[in-house]
């Protein structure tokens, strides 16, 4: 009998979170050239797996895992790359501007130097 | 309800996060307490799903825990972020013996939470302090912060290392 796949890779939102646990727990030893990289990481894990919830069906999701992903490009200082990702979020999701916007308020208040 | 229970055991109740360096941050925590292992530790939880409100009285093992990797760890972290790291680990404990519950992922930022919770992603926000007089201000900004902002159920646990008591409440 055929089993039924889950469209968003289980394995894959494991490994997104333990990238996400890595970069903070550089972040807490001030490690921030290797908390960078692991941002990048989940930044563009964040992407897939973004698509793979709209593909699903799930838009809250996917508004979640776009919204991390522009933080941690943020947080991975490519700045430009959040900004852009906030931007088009603005657009697609507008009943949801008040997060979108809070969430970066809070990433150029917390992270104000994130030139690349 | 006295619960024997080894730190080594979080990587198996919780199995999507890691744990080597909150773990080996709560034996470091515990041992600055100058109480010999098994540590005991009293966490109060209240009406968490599918379990209620208990005391939780726990004995912890740091077994298993490698001395050279906790001394490398001492050099790593200042005391502070050790105390946080060591309060996730002790509300990993009370989430599992309090009703089985997983903490699943890390919660986005900007949501006040640290972490979610099950497969409903419940929030939880938690608090690690070294002094017990500390307690009571943490407890109330952490509750205030997410019963301000939160429609659904949500997870506040804070934790502290001078009486090693903590309390973890859900509120639907």
């Amino acid at each position: 009998m055929a089993t039924a796949r889950s469209p968003v890779s289980d394995m894959l939102m494991t490994v997104k979170s333990q990238e996400l646990q890595r970069g903070m727990l550089a972040e807490m030893r001030n490690d921030h050239t290797g908390a960078a990289r692991h941002f990048l990481a989940v930044a563009h894990l964040e992407l897939v797996l973004a698509d793979d919830y709209m593909q699903a069906g799930q838009a809250d999701l996917a508004l979640r895992s776009h919204l991390s992903a522009a933080s941690c490009f943020w947080r991975a200082y490519h700045s430009d790359q959040a900004r852009a990702l906030f931007a088009t979020l603005l657009q697609q999701y507008p009943m949801q501007a008040p997060i979108i916007r809070q969430t970066l308020a809070e990433l150029e208040r917390d992270y104000p130097k994130t030139d690349e | 309800m006295e619960i024997s229970v080894r730190l080594i055991d979080l990587t198996a109740m919780h199995p999507r996060l890691l744990w080597d360096d909150i773990i080996a941050a709560t034996v470091i925590v515990l041992t600055n307490t100058s109480i010999s292992p098994p540590f005991p530790f009293v966490l109060a939880v209240q009406e968490l799903p599918g379990f209620g409100s208990d005391l939780l009285q726990f004995i912890i093992d740091p077994i298993g825990v490698s001395s050279e990797y906790v001394n490398r760890l001492r050099r790593t972290y200042e005391p502070s972020r050790l105390v946080e790291l060591a309060a996730i680990a002790i509300t990993g404990l009370g989430l599992y013996h309090g009703g089985g519950h997983e903490i699943r992922d890390i919660a986005l930022r900007g949501s006040g939470a640290d972490y979610l919770v099950d497969e409903q992603n419940h929030l939880l926000e938690i608090a690690g302090r070294s002094r017990r007089s500390d307690f009571g201000v943490a407890w109330q900004q952490r509750w205030q912060r997410l019963a301000g902002r939160i429609d659904g159920g949500f997870y506040v646990c804070v934790v502290e290392f001078e009486t090693l008591s903590g309390r973890l409440v859900f509120r639907m």
